[in-house]
């Protein structure tokens, strides 16, 4: 197992306060969420967690090592990361995409030996993408894409999985076709899965645990059922939300939602 | 074996053809039978035998040299500047490598010619790694504002001792790239080492494709980009400054070769950097001899003239997939 901690970590990007201050441990084993509004450092907090981003003050430890101190190669078997945006400069086949993953487990002037071509056979099949494995990127969908990336993402073998937006760009089927298979994953592997996402009903049904974020801050951390009131929709999100029970599941569930502010609709309306 | 190894042997013979096609045709013809002979059943009382072996032997291994080291210069260079446009000369290795010549011609007038040959490698050496550390190995994009304004620079200075002490004649040779003038021992120097260095970028391969998918999958996959761009770019520098001391300035080679093989074979650098070589040496081998036929036409422009219908006929026909 690999534990993760955020110990007061402060990010500044362009000499503007992305994140201020924040203390966060993942939950081993579990399925996080963040959610939050345009802009409110969730998508920095990935990427410092990740390394791809570097905190101003405070450090992120893994398994208590502060990852500034640790071989970049290191980090990446135990931490791998999903970008937002996965858009490839350069077309490559399925197959020697996700091949790139076992990256960090080479040694300097190694390529890939038969060990690896079984865990990359391995994490094709889970996803489904060995389908279309012998194709090019560029030939593929948006949603058999998301599953080559999250492909790539297993076979690197790491213990942290961070997802960010990972249904952005997506049709309704394809997204819960990927949180899908995100958490069967997590169930059966028992990694942690950190990943950003928009939807608040995605984020209730798919997570065991929900942290909400505004403005650099975390506001509320928690399971989804006793962090999502009314009053977070309305102070975080600035939306008129009704939280009520799912009949089928027991879980809280986003039934309504509309902005506070109706005149534009009114006037467009009257118009 | 992957597949994309199965047109290896094809390109080898390739490289055969097109040395025995080269020694054959010229400004003077010769036949097969002599072309052979020289290699097998050399006699030096022969005055054919004689210009074949000593005149026109070096310059076609030269031609295969030098294309072959120019063009996987280009390829190392497009991947690591993510710049589809760059080629050997965006780091300044020829503007580096004309400046150290006309000085070594100033300064040294006595110096042979395999010493002008050096003062180029190390002109161009020189300053492509100035260009590299000035920018600190950090964004592509600087390099290549750094690389053109530098070399524009250097130009600027050698076009103003070129007027001043009327060296126009003496660096006509070199400006117009040519594989003229080469000799074995030059070669017998020059190719162990391009080899060893092609070798360490076969190894380093996989590095080239991290690198070319990308700042955020490289820092994703732990790979020390800084370390590894700093070494590739050696690398490709030193290649392109002893194929510039050859050969002179050939362009549109080391952006032309790599785009074929990248449309033809994909990304990966384990497959591109042997074809990328071999054709290279192939194209320029033929380039030359071409060159030869017409009366010394400069190379630059046979292979523009031959490359780029086929790079057009390749962008229409496999661009949409390649973009």
């Amino acid at each position: 197992m690999t534990s993760v901690m955020l110990k007061d970590v402060k990010v500044e990007l362009n000499e503007r306060t992305i994140l201020k201050h924040t203390n966060m441990e993942l939950m081993e084993g579990k399925v996080t969420t963040i959610i939050g509004p345009n802009g409110c450092g969730k998508s920095t907090m990935l990427k410092t967690i990740s390394r791809i981003i570097s905190a101003k003050e405070g450090g992120v430890y893994i398994n208590d090592m502060d990852i500034r101190q640790m071989k970049s190669k290191d980090i990446a078997k135990k931490i791998s990361i999903l970008s937002q945006k996965n858009r490839l400069q350069y077309d490559v086949r399925v197959r020697d995409l996700v091949g790139f993953s076992r990256y960090p487990h080479l040694k300097r002037f190694q390529s890939l030996k038969p060990d690896d071509y079984k865990i990359i056979d391995w994490a094709l099949k889970e996803t489904g993408a060995n389908e279309f494995s012998e194709r090019m990127m560029s030939e593929l969908s948006g949603g058999q894409a998301q599953r080559v990336w999250i492909s790539l993402l297993l076979a690197q073998g790491a213990d942290v999985l961070l997802l960010d937006e990972p249904t952005t760009y997506l049709d309704i089927h394809h997204q819960l076709e990927t949180l899908n298979i995100v958490r069967r994953l997590n169930e059966q592997t028992k990694q942690t899965v950190v990943m950003v996402l928009h939807d608040i009903n995605h984020a209730i049904k798919y997570s065991d645990h929900l942290v909400i974020m505004n403005e650099g801050e975390i506001i509320e951390s928690g399971h989804p059922s006793d962090v999502l009131t009314n009053d977070i929709l309305n102070n975080v999100f600035n939306i008129n939300g009704k939280i009520t029970t799912d009949p089928l599941t027991g879980k809280p569930i986003l039934a309504d939602y509309d902005l506070f502010c109706q005149t534009v609709k009114e006037v467009h309306h009257g118009s | 074996m992957d597949r994309k190894w199965y047109p290896l042997p094809i390109v080898v013979m390739g490289i055969l053809l097109s040395f025995v096609l080269a020694m054959m045709f010229g400004t003077n013809t010769y036949t097969l039978k002599e072309v052979f002979d020289v290699i097998f059943n050399l006699n030096m009382t022969d005055q054919s035998h004689q210009i074949l072996y000593e005149i026109r032997m070096p310059r076609v291994l030269g031609a295969l040299l030098a294309g072959f080291m120019i063009s996987i210069s280009g390829l190392v260079l497009q991947s690591v500047t993510h710049n589809e446009l760059s080629e050997p000369s965006i780091l300044g290795v020829n503007a580096g490598a004309n400046l150290a010549i006309i000085l070594a011609a100033l300064l040294l007038p006595a110096l042979p010619f395999v010493g002008v040959m050096a003062s180029g490698f190390i002109g161009g050496m020189i300053v492509g790694l100035f260009i590299l550390s000035m920018t600190r190995y950090r964004s592509p994009m600087h390099l290549i504002l750094a690389g053109a304004g530098i070399s524009l620079l250097l130009y600027a200075v050698t076009d103003f001792l070129v007027i001043t002490f009327n060296l126009g004649q003496y660096v006509a040779f070199f400006t117009a790239g040519g594989a003229a003038g080469q000799s074995m021992s030059n070669i017998a120097i020059v190719f162990p080492i391009a080899v060893v260095l092609v070798i360490i970028l076969l190894f380093l391969s996989k590095e080239l494709d991290v690198l070319l998918f990308g700042d955020e999958m490289a820092v994703s996959l732990g790979q020390n980009q800084t370390l590894y761009r700093r070494v590739t770019l050696t690398l490709a520098i030193m290649l392109a400054s002893m194929a510039v001391a050859m050969v002179g300035n050939v362009v549109f080679l080391g952006l032309l070769v790599p785009h074929i093989i990248k449309m033809l074979f994909g990304n990966l650098h384990r497959f591109t950097i042997i074809y990328t070589g071999l054709a290279g040496g192939i194209i320029f081998a033929l380039a030359d001899t071409l060159a030869r036929v017409f009366n010394e036409t400069p190379v630059n422009a046979i292979i523009a003239v031959i490359g780029l219908p086929f790079f057009i006929y390749i962008i229409k026909k496999r661009g949409a997939k390649y973009a």
